[in-house]
């Protein structure tokens, strides 16, 4: 049953932020609504209830499962991939490269307590 | 109610009732992802054998040779893919868990994830744009450095394709993490606190893999970097592509 409640759980929490993210026309997609929600509640209540855990544990391990039918829809744009590769790499390369280094050093400039 | 399938061709093995039937796409799905992980298994856990980018290509290999649409597809596949929103509420377990063994870094993290956010979005689209990339892929990599569940939210919420978002998350993902090493050394960062956090934020799934490798502090940061990263751009990068740039 610990499964079925959690699962519940999950689900009506999306259910909740997509529905307002619909009603207020919010920018912000319904699930991250629900993590908020999840986050807020588990932050007021001080713990993980055991069915939450256990089905956001299971969830989470299979979670490179659950991209997969919306990565194979790259099957629809073999074409684009093809013309455009050197434009993909080259703004995820470099963006990536860049982020990395001034996340790192902004982080090692804000952070007191030297280096662990 | 109308009979689903062709009646005057009873028995026998009809192949396009084969391909075309949900199921063959749901066990493709599940059949490849189990596979590569056993393979993956057996071999040590090598990352070049990574599940999710092999089960892609195979489920993309399997709608050329068959010729059904990625629609048909699709609906089999539905059920898999309809676990994304719930996984992504899930994921504020982990970060609820972590929370605590942060606290002396909370305001340097923020800011520093935060900064990321916006900084990865529009670095990106600038590259795009400056190398004369199509509006659809210039929205769709501005998500790249999101964890998967959260960049395809995103992609629904801006209107570019789901799986451009995927294929940028990986594009991201893959050749950094080959790298990752020559580039901590080039960038000074030595610090575990630093090379996780900057794995988790910007590698997210895989750099949080990596992280864990370093050590369990290094993992920590990683996981609280790609959480964060997911809220902070599931919130902010919506309304501001959807304010300035359409």
């Amino acid at each position: 049953m610990n499964i079925l409640y959690g699962f519940l759980i999950l689900v009506g929490l999306q259910l909740f932020g997509d529905l307002l993210s619909h009603t207020f026309s919010l920018p912000v997609p319904g699930a991250v609504i629900g993590m908020l929600i999840m986050l807020a509640i588990l932050f007021i209540r001080k713990t993980v209830d055991e069915p939450i855990a256990v089905t956001a544990d299971g969830l989470i391990k299979y979670i490179g499962l659950l991209f997969v039918p919306a990565g194979a829809g790259i099957s629809v744009y073999l074409g684009l991939i093809a013309d455009q590769w050197i434009v993909i790499l080259a703004a995820s390369f470099g963006s990536t490269f860049l982020t990395l280094l001034s996340c790192a050093w902004l982080f090692r400039l804000l952070s007191k307590n030297g280096e662990a | 109610m109308a009979f689903p399938f062709a009646v005057e061709k009873r028995g026998g093995l009809n192949i396009d009732f084969l391909l075309t039937h949900p199921l063959t796409s749901l066990f493709v799905v599940l059949g490849s992802f189990a596979a590569v992980s056993a393979l993956q298994k057996k071999v040590g856990g090598h990352a070049a054998l990574n599940p999710v980018i092999w089960s892609i290509i195979i489920c993309v290999v399997f709608i050329r040779i068959s010729g059904i649409s990625y629609d048909t597809f699709m609906n089999g596949a539905a059920p898999v893919h309809f676990l994304l929103g719930p996984v992504t509420v899930a994921l504020a377990i982990p970060l609820y868990r972590l929370a605590s063994m942060i606290k002396q870094d909370a305001r340097a993290l923020l800011i520093a994830i935060g900064f990321a956010c916006l900084f990865s979005a529009f670095s990106a689209m600038g590259i795009a744009a400056a190398l004369m990339a199509s509006e659809e892929l210039r929205l769709a990599v501005t998500s790249k450095s999101v964890t998967a569940p959260i960049a395809i939210e995103i992609a629904r919420k801006i209107g570019t394709p789901e799986s451009l978002a995927v294929l940028f998350v990986f594009a991201t993902n893959i050749p950094w993490l080959l790298f990752t090493g020559v580039f901590f050394k080039i960038g000074n960062i030595k610090g575990e606190r630093e090379q996780g956090l900057t794995l988790g934020t910007v590698c997210h799934g895989l750099g949080v893999a990596r992280a864990f490798q370093i050590s369990e502090k290094a993992g920590t940061y990683s996981v609280i970097g790609m959480s964060v990263m997911g809220i902070l751009s599931g919130l902010l990068l919506p309304i501001l592509i959807l304010t300035f740039f359409k």
